[in-house]
C-alpha cells in the first residue's frame, strides 16, 4: 500500500511524474494550490468578473463549474452563470443536460441553454446527414467543435461575460496540438494557450482554461471525491474523430515515460508563442454574421454555406 | 485467485488472476492506467493495492467521449 506522501495515511492517488502519493484530503488540497497557480500565473481574473462556464454536463465542465463556483464565493467582486450548447446529439446530450442541470440547481448556479437547432439552424445528428449528403469532408467533430465555440462566444458576449471559463485540461490541449501538427494546421497552433482568442478584439469575449495543467484523470478524481462523477455516457460520433485514437497513443506514452504530456505542454507553450509573433493573424469581423473572425467569412458561415442551412 | 471487475457502468465480470495488485490486473486486461482509474468499495485506491480473493474492482473511465 502507498502512503499519502503529506499525511502518511493509504493514499487514493499517485502522480507518478513528481513521484508523490495523496490522501482524498491532501489531493484536493494539491489539486487546489496548483489551479490556483496556474489563474495566477496566466493572469485569468481580475478582481471584479462576470464569469460564463462553459458546460456540456461532461465530468470536465462539471468539475470547473464546481471549482469556479467555490472560488467565487471568497470574492465580492465575482458573479459566475453557465452556459450550455445543446448541439442536438440523440441519446447523448439529452442524457448530461440533465446531469447538468442537478449540479446547477444543487449549486445554486444560473445558466442559459443554447441549441444549435434555434441559432444555427439544424441539430448536429441532421447536420452531419446533411453533410454525408453533400459529400463533405468533415468529421461530425468538426462541425460540432466550429459550432460551438461560434455560439459560445455569441452568447457568453450576450449575456455580459467579461470572462468565459471552459473545462479543456492539460491532455485535451496536448492532443489539440498534436492534432494541428499531423494536420499542418499552424494558424490553429498558434492560437492555442491557457488564455485564448482573438485577443483584444472588440465582441471576443476572452477564454480561460483552468485546468490547462491538470492531466485528465486528476480531474475524474477531483470530481469522485467531491460526489458529482457523472453516468457515463459518450457521443455517438467520438470514435469517428481522430483525436479518439490520437489521445490513446499519448496515453500509452504518459504511462511508460510519466511527464511526456507536461513536456508536450512545454514545447506547444513556446511553439505557439513563437507562430504568433511571427505570424500574427488580423483580426477581422465576418462578413456575413458579423461575429470576430481571422478571415473574412467566419468558418462557422462558411459551413453554414456549404451545409445549405441557416 | 478469483476476483471480480467491471468498467463503471458496465457488467461485473469474475476472472481467474496471477495479478497481486490492482496494476497487475489492469496491465492484464489491457486497461492503460492512464485511462481508468480503480475503486474497490466506492473508495479509489492506487495501482499497487492488494488484491485478495473476490476482491471487487470498479474500473473508472477518465476518458468520456464527448
Ligand atoms: S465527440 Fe465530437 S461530435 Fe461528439 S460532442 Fe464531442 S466534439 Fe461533438
Ligand atoms: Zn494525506
Amino acid at each position: 500500500m502507498v502512503s499519502c506522501s503529506v499525511c502518511g495515511k493509504p493514499a487514493i492517488y499517485s502522480a507518478k511524474y513528481e513521484g508523490k502519493a495523496y490522501c482524498g484530503e491532501h489531493f484536493l488540497e494539491w489539486f487546489d494550490r496548483r489551479v490556483r497557480k496556474t489563474i495566477r500565473k496566466y493572469r485569468m481574473f481580475g478582481s471584479k468578473e462576470h464569469i460564463v462556464v462553459a458546460v456540456s454536463g461532461g465530468k470536465d465542465s462539471l468539475a470547473a463549474l464546481h471549482y469556479v463556483k467555490k472560488l467565487s464565493k471568497r470574492v465580492p467582486g465575482w458573479t459566475v452563470e453557465a452556459l450550455l450548447i445543446d448541439e442536438g446529439i440523440r441519446g447523448y446530450r439529452d442524457v448530461t443536460v440533465k446531469d447538468f442541470k442537478r449540479c446547477a440547481e444543487e449549486w445554486g448556479v444560473p445558466y442559459r441553454i443554447v441549441s444549435f437547432k434555434e441559432e444555427i439552424g439544424a441539430t448536429l445528428d441532421d447536420i452531419v446527414k446533411k453533410g454525408a449528403e453533400a459529400g463533405l469532408p468533415y468529421q461530425p467533430c468538426t462541425y460540432c467543435g466550429v459550432f460551438r465555440r461560434y455560439l459560445l462566444n455569441k452568447a457568453a458576449r450576450e449575456m455580459g461575460a467579461t470572462v468565459l471559463v471552459t473545462g479543456h485540461n492539460l491532455d485535451d490541449e496536448v492532443q489539440t496540438f498534436m492534432m494541428n501538427i499531423m494536420r499542418h494546421d499552424v494558424e490553429r497552433l498558434a492560437r492555442l494557450g491557457p488564455v485564448t482568442g482573438i485577443s483584444g478584439q472588440e465582441g471576443f469575449v476572452r477564454r480561460v482554461k483552468i485546468f490547462y495543467e491538470v492531466p485528465e484523470k486528476e480531474v475524474v478524481v477531483y470530481s469522485v471525491l467531491n460526489g458529482f462523477f457523472p453516468e457515463f455516457v459518450e457521443c455517438p460520433y467520438a470514435r469517428l474523430g481522430f483525436r479518439w485514437d490520437l489521445r490513446h497513443y499519448i496515453n500509452l506514452l504518459e504511462e511508460k515515460y510519466p511527464g511526456t504530456k507536461y513536456m508536450i505542454l512545454k514545447s506547444l507553450l513556446d511553439i505557439a508563442e513563437a507562430v504568433r509573433k511571427g505570424k500574427g493573424g488580423t483580426p477581422k469581423r465576418c462578413t456575413v454574421c458579423g461575429e470576430p473572425s481571422t478571415k473574412d467569412v467566419c468558418r462557422a458561415c462558411e459551413l453554414k454555406a456549404l451545409l445549405g442551412i441557416g | 485467485m478469483k476476483v471480480r471487475w467491471r468498467v463503471l457502468g458496465g457488467e461485473w465480470q469474475e476472472t481467474d488472476t496471477e495479478a497481486k495488485t490492482v496494476g497487475e490486473l489492469m496491465a492484464s486486461l489491457g486497461l492503460s492506467a492512464e485511462e481508468y482509474l480503480p475503486s474497490i468499495g466506492g473508495k479509489l485506491v492506487t495501482e499497487d493495492e492488494e488484491l485478495k480473493e473476490g476482491t471487487e474492482v470498479t474500473f473508472i473511465p477518465v476518458v468520456s467521449g464527448g
